[in-house]
Order: structure tokens, then C-alpha cells, then sequence
């Protein structure tokens, strides 16, 4: 599997569905998705990791890009995980205190 | 009967060595390799994970020192069982880097040379027993050695 990634609006917010795996191949399509809709004028976005299989350090990488990108902007970027394969990447590095982590889009939203 | 001594040494030493070419989207396939190797071995779920990112944090990191030195050479696995402990090492023949000079990232991690920060970071969380040295030939070798835990018994 490769990576698929999906955007839609949901109230204020842009939700990036990513399904696969975020790795030093596939992180620079999120990092384009990202760049592209901030540039559209998205700038509270909420990227739902739900899907995602894999990921390491670049897709970190893209992510912190992100944070910064739409914080530019007085944005918010949330993400949607309750994958412990996963959330483990993010308390080892310290970004789970960096990022917002929510167990479902509609609870991101809420906030 | 040479033929027949090369048959038992392989049966005997069950060492995996590959050559990846050095691009990113051959990482993948190296961490399907060793996640195999490693559930062959009887790793558990856990463990089989932590080595995937492990291995792809160095492969990621030896694809990148080929890039930024021009070299095409491929990339180097080899894995073995030692005992009860799985050896894994990546070797490549990039220009190396100081892993004492590696900014340690903490809480707040700052932008600039963090993906290999993060990348190091992640290695030494996850595979506890892991060397970092130049190689023969110029580049880094990372050897990663992770004994297999004993999954508890169901009760």
C-alpha cells in the first residue's frame, strides 16, 4: 500500500484523511496536500491518521511543517489518532505535547 | 561433496543480507524484510513494529547520505539471529555524520536539522542496543540488536 489522501471540509474545519503508510517516499505528497491547502486558505486543519499503517520521522517532519505553516497563519492543525503503534512515534519524540490528538474528527471539531 | 557442506552452512547460519537500491521508495521494502525476518524469528506484534520504524529511520538516513553525496551504490541489510537476539545492520557509503553532533530535540522540538534528530531519537528509544560507527568503506554502519521478548502466556 501506498498512501491515499483524501480532503474535505467539515464546519470551519479541513479534514486530510491519510490511509497508508508516511514514509521518506510518500511524506511529500502530504507535505504538498498540506502546503496546497493552506495555500487555498485553509488554515485549521485536522489530519485524521485513523488509516495509517506506518509512519516515522519525515511524516513527522511534514507534520511539524504543517503546525508551523498554518500557525503563520493563527491556524490550528489537529490530529485524529488512537492507533498505539502510532501514538507511539508521537510520546517518544514529545510531539503528542506539540500536537493536539483527538480519538475522532468530530471531537477535533468540537474543540 | 562441496555442494551438500554449502546446504548445511546455510541451514546452520540463516543470515539474510540484501542490497536495496538507494531510493525512497525501496525503504518500504526493507522494513517488509526485516518485519518477515523478524516474525519468522518469533518476534511478537510489538517488537516486529518498533523494528519497522527502527529500520526505516535507517534506511531513510542512508538513502538521504546517498543523495547528498551523489553516490548510487545501494544500500546494505544484513540480519541475523544471535542467540535470542535479533542483529540488524544498515550500512551505507554516504559521507557519515557525528552522531555525538546529532542536536538532542526534547519537548519542544525546533525546526531545522530536526527530521534526523527525530529519526536518531526514535532508533535509540525503540532498539536500546544500537552502535553507530563509520564503515570500511567511508559511509555509516547502524547495527541494531534487539533481544526477542517471550510473549506472556494467555491465562
Amino acid at each position: 500500500m501506498d498512501i491515499v489522501l483524501d480532503s474535505r471540509p467539515e464546519g470551519a474545519w479541513t479534514v486530510i484523511d491519510v490511509k497508508g503508510e508516511v514514509d521518506v517516499y510518500t511524506a511529500p505528497k502530504l507535505r504538498e496536500k498540506v502546503v496546497d491547502l493552506v495555500g487555498q486558505g485553509s488554515h485549521q486543519l485536522i489530519v485524521n491518521l485513523e488509516g495509517v499503517e506506518f509512519l516515522d520521522s519525515t511524516g513527522l517532519g511534514v507534520l511539524v511543517g504543517g503546525l508551523k505553516r498554518v500557525k503563520s497563519h493563527d491556524g490550528t492543525l489537529a490530529l485524529v489518532c488512537t492507533k498505539p503503534k502510532i501514538l507511539k512515534v508521537f510520546s517518544i519524540t514529545g510531539l503528542s505535547k506539540v500536537f493536539p490528538i483527538y480519538d475522532t474528527v468530530q471531537e477535533a471539531v468540537a474543540q | 561433496m562441496s555442494g551438500s557442506n554449502d546446504a548445511l552452512r546455510v541451514t546452520q547460519s540463516e543470515e539474510v543480507s540484501i542490497e536495496l537500491p538507494s531510493k525512497p521508495e525501496f525503504v518500504r521494502t526493507g522494513r517488509l524484510v526485516v518485519a518477515a525476518v523478524a516474525r519468522h524469528h518469533e518476534f511478537g506484534d510489538e517488537q516486529v513494529e518498533d523494528l519497522k520504524i527502527a529500520v526505516s529511520e535507517a534506511l531513510t538516513n542512508s538513502v538521504r547520505a546517498h543523495l547528498d553525496a551523489g553516490v548510487s551504490d545501494p544500500v546494505h541489510i544484513r540480519l541475523a539471529l544471535v542467540e535470542d537476539a535479533l542483529v540488524i545492520e544498515v550500512r551505507d557509503r554516504g559521507r557519515g555524520f557525528n552522531p555525538d553532533e546529532v542536536p538532542v530535540i526534547g519537548a519542544t522540538p525546533l525546526p531545522g536539522s530536526l527530521e534526523n534528530g527525530l529519526g536518531l531519537m526514535l532508533i535509540r528509544s525503540l532498539i536500546t542496543d544500537t552502535v553507530i560507527e563509520r564503515s570500511a568503506d567511508s559511509g555509516m554502519l547502524i547495527r541494531m540488536t534487539l533481544k526477542r521478548e517471550v510473549e506472556p502466556a494467555e491465562v
